[in-house]
Formats: structure tokens, C-alpha cells, sequence
């Protein structure tokens, strides 16, 4: 309770002060507070996490909170500084919001001059303890080696926690509009965030998978009307959600069935008309506030595998819903071309994203003119998280050397 | 099972009971003691809350090592349950075998507690995950040689571990994990001293030059000896006679006033200990030592020494008078050299007559070791030619202690 009270009252100083300062410059980015203590164990509370009362003024992107933190594991710490920061956002109904993420920078390296990698996570699940940079900075993060292999390649390396991270989480998870901006203005916090040095509009990149797939496609789709001054010079992300109608149809008593629990949270969490609690009977009240408190991607995996959704609700599917049907579809992806060079790929054996649904997006964004090169793995969802990296890895060192992509469409 | 090998207090005699038997065991080989430790740690996997993990060390340390010289490496092999959590984390990866690396830290604390780190890899090998319930993983290494520079006992101490895994599937490829690295952190208020190692007086002291060359005077030997208990290894059988404990041994033998600096002592006692009288016969090996003296105030002379038990050491150990011992060795003197030429000494160049030792040590714990020392004469040198008239007669002196 302390630490609430004292982080609410520094959120209120802040605010205060800023307010007063705006009049005189209305395109100031906000002072960075750097008064925070340093990262909790992922069980503990974190007032760092906690959004000011009132956002300050600033453009998307812009840092309103950093302190340092650790990169991830011993070899993450020897090959990166890393910093903890709150950024400025937009949610998926267009109001501005504060995002948590990590920005990670390599050693020995001319900052300047190194290429800056969004990194969209994949899911971590709805608690506040798995959140994404307290995962990092606690040695908890399952694509760490991911996060590695980047920064041994001389990237800079910025990743969203999404928004929604905090105590009492309101995770809008999956959700394309709300993924996008925290990814695209992680980004940007990145570039300015004075103490990581690197340039101000870098060569940029963007990767994900899963979730972070989902989050990567996304971003690329309104990079250019969200983030036009971004350098973007291509993506790469893997098991795709494209259509979260056809990933949860095919979850139904499935293995991936927490998702779609987890699913249902975010959408309501990202919109409020939605009233999830008018669909759920009593166990699914239960499970999913458990569910938000506690679950992180384990329990999601191991404790719903099976489930359907009548378990859960009343007469009722939420997804039989026209309210709830138009938020997803307004959220489908493969309806926007993107302008920068896609590598999308997906494991045919996929259990959790369904491969057909990708498949489909690739061919509408090839429909499109999106110069995509797609490839396949014969895995499995869990499996294909690390199994494209090295063709991953390779198809961004290309667009940064300039090397023209040449697409796959059609074949 | 966990060895109190590190107790600080003196196990006195009486306390020593049957419980204890099962743990006491056969000397391990050629100057190498065997020691073992158990440890709680905490560990960050991927994907999980923090979870417990106990990790069982055993590790081939030198009981005595000379300062300064390298130790050579030391094996060390650990075992660590992963729990059915973590098991089951990885199942739910679709991983069938892991393998990798653990790296623990160690320090090596010298008497003045400044210390040195040490690391210690260690090879996990490729092993299969079951199907259900945890699992052992063992893992082996060794450190690199060392070069320990201050003269005492040290206490080596093990801290956290990083451990670095490899998880693959049925078809022998890489998970959505790839490899992982794991930080675990050692539970707190735990005894981690793993070891101690004695460190006893190197080589090497410079020589000053004076002016004034003094005559030689009787050279004074005096030998300090640490024992240290030895682990544990295997449970041997309790045997009516005794219980056998053996010990490193380490020390220093100084020829007083002919030179200054002391040669090292380190060896190895078998002790077989009754426990109903304290009465134990023990077996002791001490290495031949050397050491680069310097005698006349300025000349550097290197020498060489064995000290020969003749007779398996008595003695007995009580909680109210400590340990007494007694035992004969023979001194011989191989090999003086001054400036590399030999000034002396030889296979024949012993003392006459067989000393008497006298060893005490009024707080000797059976399971710690402790200081012994004694105060020992030795008769006139014979054979040594040159040397019979310099070093001889050799008289006894108190007995000082090693650094």
C-alpha cells in the first residue's frame, strides 16, 4: 500500500509539473522519471509498472519512465546494457495510454549505427508476474535465446510488454490494433531513450512469433500511417493468428484452449461494451479471474488443454455475438498491404495456430502485392518458436545489406 | 547424504556415534581428498515460477597444496534433482532429452578471508526426461590448476550456479526453447563450505645479501602438521577394531638458525580410531619436501628432505585432553645444493638414530582435523659428507606453527 500511495503521489507531481510546462512547448517530450528502484522479482510488487494518474504530454513513442535493468541471463548481461521504460501509446479505441517495455542495446559496438529490432514477444499470459520485461530482467523469458542471437549480431533489440502490464493487468491480449502501436512505439522509445545512444532514426526491423507473429504483421500493416518516419526495411514473424475466429474454432478442445480464454480476456479488457461477465457462468468467472491473477504461458498450456467453451458460459458463446464478432474482424489481418519486404512462416504440424489461417493471410497479402517469402516447417506450434530463427535471422540481414527480397507468391 | 565435514566446533569423541559410522570410509587415493556437500538452491527457469533444486557435489581437493605451486585441476561431479515441475514444463515442450553445462561459482577463502573465484564447468550429459515425475541430471568438470599464494588453511566455498541446457525433441532437434540458460541461486543460511586446503609455506624467499657472514650454528628442526579430515566417500563396513578416518597432512619443517625459510610438509595420515577408548594406530606418509632456503644470511641453498616414518603412530583421542601421539621417523637429507651445485646430502645422508615424536593437539576433531604439533630431536647427521659437520648435530626446538 505504501509503495502505491508514494508511486501515486510521484505520478501526481509529475503530472502536475508537466502540466505546467506545456504551455509554453507543446511538442517537448516529457522529462524521463528515473526515480523508480530497480526491477522486482516477478512475484513482487512494482510501482514502475503502474500508469501515471494522468498521462503526460508527448508524442507516441516518447519515454516517460526508464531505470536500467538486466538484459536477461549471464550471457544476455555480458552482451547487452538494458533499460526498463514506460512509453507513450495508443489503445485500440485510439486514447492515448502509457506501454512498459525493455531496450536492450549490444556491447562494443558503434551505437549509432546499429540496426534497431521490434521485438514482438509471444505470449506470455495475462498476470501481471509474466510480464514481458519482468520475464527479461528475472531470467524468465522463453525466447531469450532469440533475444541472443540479435543482439550477438549487433542489433539493438527493443521489445514491448504490450499494454496492460501492471498490477490489476487489463491485458488486451492478441489484440492487432493495440499490439501494433506498443510495438511500433517501442521502437521509437528506443530512439529516444538518450542513455541507449543509438541514432535517431535507425534502420529498423521487426520480428515476432505467435503472438508476437500476430503483433509483427500488424505493426507492418500501419507502420506506415502510425509510424511513417520509422525506417522499416522488412519483417519477419511466424505462427501467424491472423484470423482469431479460426484459431479458436480450432482450439475448441484443443490443446491451445487457454488461449482462447485468454483471448476472451483481452477483448474485453480492450473493450469495455464487450462485458465478457454478461457471457460467463460461475466456474468461468472464477477461472478466468484466476486466470488474469496468475496464469502466465505454462498454465495457459497445461491447465485448459482439452476445455470447450460451453464449460464456461451460459446459453451464450461470446463469439456467437455480433459485438464481439465485429472487434475481431476488425482486428483480422491480411486486409492491409504492407510495404516492406515479409518473411512469414508457420509449422504445418501447428496445434495452436492454426496453419491454415496463416496460410490464408499470406496468400491475401500476396493478393495485395506484399513482396512476402513464406516458408514452412514440419513442427509443431511450441517447436516452431525457435525453428525459423536462423532463416529469420538471415532474412533481416539481408534487408539491412541491401539485398533485394525476392518473393515467394504464387508458388 | 550431507557430511558435517565442515563443522566448526570439535566433535568431541563421546558424541561420536553409530549414526556416524556409515559415512566413515577408506582413504581416498594419492594425496586427493574426496569431499561432498549438499545445497538447496533456487533456479529461474524459463516459463516457471522460481523452483527449489538440491544439488549434490562431491569433488576431489587436495587436502594440502604449496603455495603458489599449481594444485592441479579438481574433479568435481554433481547431481541436481530437477522436480516434477520442471519435468513437466519440458515434456510440455515436447522435449525428450536434455543436455548442457552447469558452471558453479567458487571461491577459495584464505585465512585473512580475502579470496579468489573460482568457476567450475561442468559437462551435462545428453540424458533422456521421462515420461513422468523429476529427474537426475549429473554432471562432471574440473577446475583449472590453481596457484593459491597465501600460506594457511583456506576454506573453499560454493556458491550459485548458471546452468546452461539444451532440451531436444524425439527427432534430436532444438525445442521452442532452444538452449536456455538457468540462474540458480543458492538457498541462504546455508553452510556452502565445500572444502578447506591447507596451504602451506612455498619456495622461493629472496635472498639478502649482508655483509657479515655468520658462522653456522646448530640448525633447529621444527614441524608443525595440520591434518585435515577427509571426507567420506564410500560407506565402509564398521569393523569391531575401529573406524578408519584418514587425513591430509600439511606443514612446514623449518632447519632453524643454519637458514631461513621452511620447507613444506604434506602428506597423508590413515587413522584407525576406536571409539570406545580413543585409542587409534595410524599410518603416516609424509611426501619428500623441498624448498629454496637461504643459509649464511645470504646463500641461497635448496635442499631437499624426506622424513621416514619407522613405526605406525599411537595415540589417543579424548574429548577432555585432545589428541596424543606418538611415532619414530628417520630425517634424511637426499639432496643440499647451494647455486645449483650439491653441497651435500645423499641416500645416505640421514640422522643416526630414529627421532621420537611426540604429536599433540588439544583440539583435534576426528571429522575436521586439526594442528598437530611436536617437539622432536634428531641426532647427529651421518653420511652427508661436507654437511656432517655443518648441520650436525641437530637439536629440537618448540615447534611452531605453519603461517
Amino acid at each position: 500500500m505504501f509503495n502505491a500511495f508514494k508511486n501515486l503521489a510521484r505520478a501526481t507531481v509529475i503530472g502536475a509539473l508537466l502540466a505546467g510546462s506545456i504551455a509554453g512547448t507543446a511538442s517537448a517530450a516529457p522529462a524521463i522519471d528515473w526515480s523508480f528502484g530497480a526491477p522486482t522479482p516477478n512475484e513482487a510488487a512494482d510501482p514502475f509498472y503502474t500508469p501515471p494518474t494522468s498521462i503526460p504530454d508527448g508524442q507516441p513513442g516518447d519515454v516517460i519512465r526508464a531505470r536500467v535493468a538486466p538484459a536477461g541471463p549471464p550471457t544476455a548481461r555480458e552482451l547487452a546494457a538494458a533499460w526498463q521504460v514506460m512509453y507513450l501509446s495508443t489503445d485500440p479505441l485510439g486514447n492515448r495510454n502509457v506501454v512498459t517495455g525493455t531496450v536492450l542495446v549490444p556491447r562494443g559496438t558503434d551505437l549509432t549505427k546499429v540496426p534497431v529490432i521490434g521485438f514482438a514477444p509471444g505470449t506470455t499470459g495475462p498476470a501481471f508476474r509474466c510480464t514481458v520485461s519482468r520475464w527479461i530482467a528475472n531470467g524468465a523469458f522463453y525466447e531469450q535465446a532469440a533475444i541472443n542471437d540479435m543482439l550477438r549480431a549487433g542489433y539493438a533489440v527493443a521489445i514491448t510488454d504490450y499494454e496492460g502490464y501492471h498490477e490489476n493487468p487489463t491485458a488486451s491480449y492478441i489484440n492487432a490494433k493495440a499490439m501494433s502501436s506498443a510495438v511500433l512505439d517501442s521502437v521509437r522509445a528506443a530512439t529516444r531513450l538518450p542513455e541507449a545512444k543509438l541514432a535517431a532514426n535507425p534502420k529498423v526491423l521487426l520480428r515476432g512469433y505467435s503472438q508476437g507473429g500476430g503483433a509483427t504483421m500488424a505493426a507492418a500493416q500501419n507502420a506506415s500511417t502510425y509510424a511513417p518516419e520509422l525506417n522499416i526495411l522488412g519483417v519477419a514473424a511466424g505462427g501467424v493468428p491472423a484470423d482469431l475466429v479460426k484459431v479458436a474454432i480450432a482450439n475448441e478442445g484443443r490443446a491451445g484452449f487457454g488461449f482462447v480464454l485468454n483471448a476472451w480476456i483481452g477483448l474485453d479488457n480492450a473493450y469495455p461494451e464487450l462485458k465478457l461477465d454478461n457471457y460467463t457462468n460461475a466456474l468461468g468467472k472464477s477461472t478466468l479471474a484466476n486466470m488474469e491473477a496468475n496464469d502466465c504461458t505454462l498454465e495457459l498450456l497445461l491447465n485448459y488443454a482439452g476445455k470447450t467453451s460451453d464449460v464456461y458460459t451460459g446459453d451464450i458463446s461470446p463469439f456467437s455475438e455480433d459485438s464481439w464478432i465485429e472487434r475481431v474482424v476488425e482486428n483480422q489481418l491480411g486486409k492491409v498491404k504492407i510495404n516492406v519486404p515479409v518473411f512469414q512462416y508457420h509449422g504445418t504440424k501447428d496445434q495452436i495456430v492454426a496453419f491454415s489461417q496463416a496460410s490464408a493471410a499470406r496468400t491475401a497479402w500476396c493478393k495485395l502485392g506484399v513482396n512476402e517469402t513464406w516458408k514452412t516447417y514440419p513442427v509443431d506450434h511450441i517447436t516452431g518458436v525457435a525453428r525459423g530463427n536462423a532463416d529469420v535471422m538471415a532474412f533481416l540481414a539481408d534487408r539491412v545489406a541491401g539485398v533485394p527480397a525476392t518473393s515467394n507468391c504464387g508458388t | 547424504m550431507s557430511l558435517r565435514l565442515t563443522a566448526r566446533s570439535s566433535v568431541a569423541l563421546a558424541t561420536v556415534s553409530a549414526s556416524l559410522l556409515g559415512a566413515l570410509v577408506s582413504a581416498p587415493a594419492a594425496g586427493a581428498a574426496t569431499w561432498q556437500s549438499t545445497l538447496d538452491y533456487t533456479c529461474r527457469f524459463p516459463l516457471m515460477r522460481p523452483q527449489p533444486l538440491k544439488l549434490k557435489i562431491s569433488a576431489e581437493i587436495p587436502a594440502t597444496v604449496v603455495a603458489n605451486a599449481p594444485t592441479g585441476s579438481f574433479k568435481i561431479t554433481a547431481s541436481a534433482a530437477v522436480n516434477d515441475a520442471a519435468a513437466t514444463a519440458l515434456r510440455a515442450l515436447f522435449s525428450t532429452t536434455i543436455e548442457g553445462s552447469a558452471d558453479a561459482a567458487a571461491q577459495v577463502v584464505f585465512p585473512d578471508n580475502t579470496s579468489i573465484d573460482v568457476g567450475v564447468p561442468t559437462t551435462v550429459p545428453k540424458q533422456a526426461i521421462p515420461t513422468s515425475g523429476g529427474f537426475e541430471t549429473n554432471a562432471t568438470g574440473s577446475t583449472l590448476s590453481l596457484r593459491l599464494s597465501k600460506v594457511g588453511r583456506a576454506k573453499i566455498t560454493v556458491g550459485d550456479l548458471v546452468l546452461r541446457l539444451t532440451p531436444r525433441s524425439a527427432d534430436g532437434e532444438l525445442t521452442g526453447l532452444s538452449e536456455f540458460e538457468t540462474e540458480c541461486f543458492q538457498v541462504p543460511g546455508q553452510n556452502n563450505q565445500l572444502a578447506t586446503i591447507d596451504v602451506t609455506s612455498a619456495t622461493g624467499v629472496t635472498p639478502t645479501p649482508t655483509a657479515t657472514a655468520k658462522p653456522p650454528v646448530t640448525p633447529t628442526p621444527a614441524i608443525t602438521a595440520t591434518a585435515t579430515a577427509q571426507p567420506p566417500v564410500t560407506p565402509t563396513p564398521t569393523t569391531p577394531s575401529g573406524i578408519p578416518y584418514s587425513y591430509g597432512l600439511s606443514g612446514s619443517a623449518t632447519l632453524k638458525t643454519l637458514t631461513k625459510g621452511t620447507l613444506p610438509l604434506s602428506g597423508a595420515v590413515d587413522a584407525n580410531l576406536k571409539l570406545s577408548t580413543g585409542d587409534f594406530t595410524a599410518k603416516i606418509g609424509i611426501n619428500e619436501t623441498q624448498g629454496n632456503l637461504v643459509a649464511l644470511g645470504f646463500l641461497p641453498v635448496s635442499a631437499k628432505v624426506q622424513i621416514l616414518p619407522l613405526v605406525d603412530a599411537t595415540g589417543n583421542l579424548s574429548p577432555s585432553t585432545g589428541l596424543t601421539a606418538k611415532t619414530q621417523v628417520r630425517i634424511k637429507l637426499p639432496e643440499v645444493k647451494a647455486f645449483g651445485i650439491p653441497l651435500g646430502g645423499g641416500k645416505d645422508c640421514q640422522a643416526k638414530n630414529p627421532s621420537q615424536i611426540n604429536l599433540t593437539s588439544p583440539n583435534f576433531d576426528a571429522l575436521e582435523g586439526g594442528t598437530l604439533s611436536g617437539v622432536f630431536a634428531i641426532s647427529d647427521l651421518t653420511g652427508c659428507g661436507f654437511l656432517n659437520g655443518i648441520i650436525s648435530p641437530l637439536t629440537a626446538a618448540p615447534a611452531t606453527r605453519s603461517a
